[in-house]
């Protein structure tokens, strides 16, 4: 049994890793390969900041809030364990801020101790009268891609530094199951047009005293164009663009002055830290996760694919939930071809 | 009294602040501070510098309430300006933590520090061996740049440092009108007080960048507080130790402790040990004195034993004996007036 998976940002490998640790043991003949463009640390999942937050509305998925929970719950258990620090994980705590009163937000009971601010504390955010106060986890994909690399390639599991054209291209080679993780290029695998790139540009500064994470939100420009603060643990993060339908991956100078005089606003002892870097990236946003199997047939060939991407501005928040919720898919394949009896896959 | 000559003995976080507030408000004094020791070498340099107030016993709660709210407003209004980072002043939440449940579950600062409230159970799972916890935002410094702040506040509004060591205080009649004694532990040898004990604190300095929030457990022994660049690890309160140096048993004992706390500190690296005496008191000694000699009068503001709550009632006591120095300074021209007359 071979599986392909195509992709190597945090889905591709999270994915895999989560595949293999719940396969390998059942179908020893079990083979996986990873296939991507680009690596750690030049993929998407790279450039993000790495703060486990959801949007403020879930937009009735369910589902997705579901995979959210189930991806704090693990990292969380993952607290306490020596990996932490190689993980790249760590518990965070910080601030949300509106312009007006908001509904609670649906994962206001997976973060910890989530409570309204309070007036002395509004005080820190002119311009801001109503906001929430919570802790929550972060998770840097620079060191995590590495981990799960780690981690896969102790177990056998074979990387190639190669762009896939065409699900044929592996499936005629031999593999029985792609897992299809190529995040916001994946229209070039098959025509998505509901999936497209949610253009984001930050400033990466050295700003050692910022404890926090700040999130400032403007329901009338959308989710990520309001200026956001994300200190990482080498890098504070400066963001605060959202860019539908644009494919530029070039930093833009107009962009820099928006990031750079909101958060400083924001912030004013920003003003001092020093710029050590500056990226761009897309967000693969779809209106919903793509999370499903599919039967890709070419000539004589056929092969299970499992898509797994869309994940647009909350991929390291789902990962873990979605990365799951492919193994079970995984494992319905499995069962089909009468290689492994299973027991009844839990929704 | 033209020009009054103010002399603060002491350049510590008291010492410093002191002289600032002096400055501050009493704009016709000429300030000069006096110290055998400057940052980075003083005693307020190992502190973490976080504000969670310790409770002196001798003095009335709304007195320490008021020191700690005016010392919490002046430093939150640094956390959010452009100063903040050269100030080394900036926020931090995280958790006090108790084995067993304390008798006072609102202490008497919970308003003041910001969102005070209990721990949820969630928030408790992460600290299996205690039963009990509050979580709050509060103000932490690191010290040597705040006192380098300080300084540079000094010297702007002409205030005059020098290296010196007073021996005692009366040496400084004939030069200074009056003097503001902010010695700290010195003022056990400087002015005889036997009340001021010192209470040796061994602290880890290490680097463990993503530790973003504070731990302390309740008993005041075994703390985490994150600062700019390195996080500090504590600790000890050993009653009247004079020894600076460090002990490697208590080094390792400090690690293990914080390590059950936080097991990701088990990946810290480069730690440096610092040792500290808390000038630890019944009450802080916040009064006049007046010292004579033969006929000559030199009057004293007392303003120490902080103990290991100096930097969160600082601003406070130094406002305080800045109001002490112009009450002396009335006194001064009281009698002054008198002898014309």
């Amino acid at each position: 049994m071979r599986v392909a998976v195509i992709g190597a940002g945090v889905i591709g490998l999270s994915t895999a890793l989560c595949i293999h640790e719940q396969y390998h043991g059942l179908v020893p003949s079990l083979e996986m390969e990873v296939y991507a463009d680009r690596r750690t640390p030049h993929t998407t999942s790279d450039g993000a900041a790495g703060l486990w937050q959801p949007y403020l509305s879930d937009h009735g998925n369910l589902q997705e809030t579901l995979w959210n929970k189930e991806t704090f719950d693990y990292l969380l258990g993952h607290l306490g364990s020596p990996a932490t620090k190689e993980m790249g994980l760590f518990l965070i705590s910080g601030y949300n801020l509106f312009t007006q009163p908001v509904p609670d937000p649906s994962w206001k009971n997976i973060v910890l101790g989530f409570r309204n601010l309070t007036p002395k504390e509004l005080e820190l955010f002119p311009g801001y009268s109503y906001g929430w106060f919570n802790t929550a986890l972060m998770l840097e994909c620079r060191r995590y891609l590495p981990w799960l690399t780690e981690r896969l390639t102790q177990r056998g599991v074979k990387f190639f530094h190669k762009k896939v054209e065409s699900f044929q291209e592996v499936s005629g080679d031999g593999v029985d199951v792609v897992i299809n993780c190529t995040g916001v290029r994946a229209g070039e695998l098959q025509p998505d047009p509901e999936l497209q790139p949610g253009r984001g540009q930050v400033i990466k500064v050295l700003a050692p005293w910022v404890k926090h994470f700040i999130i400032t939100h403007n329901i009338e420009s959308g989710i990520y164009n309001s200026p956001y603060v994300i200190p990482g643990s080498e890098l504070t993060v400066l963001g605060g663009i959202y860019q539908h339908g644009n494919w530029n991956e070039e930093n833009s100078a107009q962009d820099h002055k928006t990031i750079w005089e909101n958060c400083c606003r924001l912030l004013p002892a920003l003003q001092k830290a020093k710029i050590i870097e500056e990226w761009s990236g897309l967000r693969p946003a779809r209106p919903c996760v793509r999370l499903e199997r599919e039967t890709v047939r070419h000539g004589h060939f056929q092969a299970e694919v499992i898509h797994n991407y869309g994940h647009g501005g909350f991929g390291i928040t789902s990962h873990w939930g979605c990365a799951m919720a492919a193994a079970r898919l995984f494992g319905s394949i499995l069962q089909e071809k009468k290689l492994a009896s299973l027991p009844q896959p839990r929704l | 009294m033209a020009a009054p000559n103010v002399a603060v003995v002491g350049a510590g976080l008291v010492g410093l602040s002191t002289a600032l507030c002096i400055a501050e408000t009493c704009p016709s004094c000429s300030v000069t501070v006096l110290s055998d020791q400057f940052s980075p070498n003083t005693m307020s340099d190992v502190a973490a510098g976080i504000l969670i107030p310790h409770t002196y016993p001798g003095t009335p709660i709304h007195v320490q309430k008021q020191w700690l709210k005016e010392t919490f407003t002046y430093l939150f209004a640094i956390s959010n300006s452009a100063e903040a980072s050269e100030a080394g002043i900036h926020l931090v939440s995280g958790w006090q933590v108790f084995k067993n449940t304390p008798k006072e579950e609102l202490p008497f600062w919970s308003d003041v520090v910001l969102g005070f409230r209990p721990m949820s159970k969630a928030e408790l799972q992460k600290f299996p061996q205690h039963r009990f916890g509050q979580a709050f935002t509060t103000l932490k410094c690191d010290c040597p740049p705040y006192l380098l702040w300080l300084e540079k506040r000094l010297k702007a509004t002409g205030v005059q440092m020098y290296t010196r060591k007073v021996a005692d205080l009366w040496e400084l009649h004939s030069e200074y009108n009056i003097v503001v004694n902010c010695a700290g532990i010195g003022a056990h040898q400087l002015v005889g007080d036997e009340k001021l004990f010192p209470v040796r604190g061994q602290v880890l300095q290490v680097h463990a960048p993503w530790v973003k929030n504070f731990i302390r457990d309740g008993d005041g022994l075994t703390y985490i507080y994150p600062g700019i660049h390195r996080v500090t690890l504590g600790g000890t309160r050993e009653k009247e130790s004079w020894s600076l140096s460090p002990d490697p048993g208590t080094t390792k004992d400090i690690f293990d402790r914080c390590c059950s706390l936080e097991p990701s500190l088990r990946g810290a690296q480069d730690i440096m040990v610092k040792v500290g005496l808390r000038p630890s008191r019944w009450c802080v000694r916040l009064q006049r004195e007046v010292l004579s000699q033969g006929g000559v009068k030199l009057p004293v503001v007392h303003n120490y034993g902080h103990g290991a709550g100096g930097f969160s009632v600082h601003r406070g006591t130094a406002k305080e004996a800045a109001r002490l120095v112009r009450e002396c300074i009335a006194a001064l021209q009281g009698s002054t007036s008198k002898a014309k007359l």
